[in-house]
């Protein structure tokens, strides 16, 4: 039987840990630094309906991380060749860096390396008063 | 970016780990008191082809944070002395995901294979989902 609202195992500030350990993290100033650089694509992981409320880092694209593993894949029916360049670094963030973390390391476990995330996320991205972009009609 | 390990052998390995429930059961198991039906999609989905009645919506993405009891995102309604049962649109994440949770040490968790599509399919009960904010 679970421990039913006990302490897990394994919960997640051990997953935080097990993707810090191996995560490339960028700095807010080290992501700003890349917008405009062609070997770079930043991705936001996060729900549609916080792009919707708080906008995006300018440029970015939008995968959402329930579908992550799912577009990064060429097996996968969802695949999205747009992830698929590997010339290129995928700069993950979410909201404060802690699903980031996880998907960074869940897709180094699939074989990617050219990947990383953002430290501190969308909200450290805020409170150093980068500049932010509306989530735009666009398809994903 | 190059992905050497892909969904098929990722889903594949999760589902000889975790309990894949067959649609059948599933739709026997909605009714039962001792199960929470967990849908996993993205809100966009549940928008567009609609969601099963009672089953408690909680998105991949969040799924880590809203089971552990240490999380400052923790919710209460995955502290209940239930059997969780998650689906999604077709069972592909819905196993990744069992399986992340069950190696988390929670549980007991297991999935609906062929999640919503199979659902609908088999004649199970659906509905719109409310247009409320959030």
């Amino acid at each position: 039987m679970g421990a039913f609202g006990m302490a897990l195992k394994r919960g997640f500030k051990a997953l935080l840990a097990e993707a810090d350990a191996v995560a490339t993290v960028l700095s807010v100033d080290e992501a700003e630094a890349r917008l405009n650089d062609p070997n770079t694509v930043i991705v936001d992981i996060r729900d549609i309906r916080e792009l919707d409320r708080e906008g995006m880092v300018p440029g970015a694209r939008h995968a959402p991380r329930g579908m992550l593993e799912f577009w990064a894949a060429p097996d996968s029916p969802y695949h999205k060749q747009w992830m698929a360049d590997e010339s290129k670094t995928y700069v993950f963030y979410c909201q404060s860096a802690w699903r980031s973390a996880i998907a960074v390391k869940d897709l180094m476990d699939m074989g990617a390396s050219n990947v990383a995330h953002i430290k501190g996320g969308f909200k450290a991205w805020k409170e150093a008063g980068k500049s932010i972009e509306a989530k735009s009609a666009k398809k994903d | 970016m190059k992905i050497t390990k892909g969904v098929k052998d990722l889903c594949a390995e999760a589902e000889k780990e975790i309990e894949n429930i067959a649609i059948e059961s599933a739709l026997e198991l909605a009714n039962d008191p001792n199960v929470q039906l967990v849908d996993i999609r993205d809100v966009r989905e549940l928008e567009r082809d609609g969601q099963v009645p009672g089953a408690l919506h909680a998105p991949r993405d969040m799924l880590e944070f809203w089971v552990d009891p240490d999380s400052p995102y923790y919710r209460e309604v995955f502290g209940q002395d239930k059997k969780y049962v998650l689906f999604c649109a077709g069972g592909l994440r819905s196993a990744l995901a069992t399986k992340r949770l069950q190696d988390m040490g929670f549980g007991p968790v297991a999935h609906v294979v062929g999640g919503y599509g199979a659902w609908k399919q088999a004649g199970g009960p659906t509905e719109a989902r409310p247009t409320k904010k959030g």
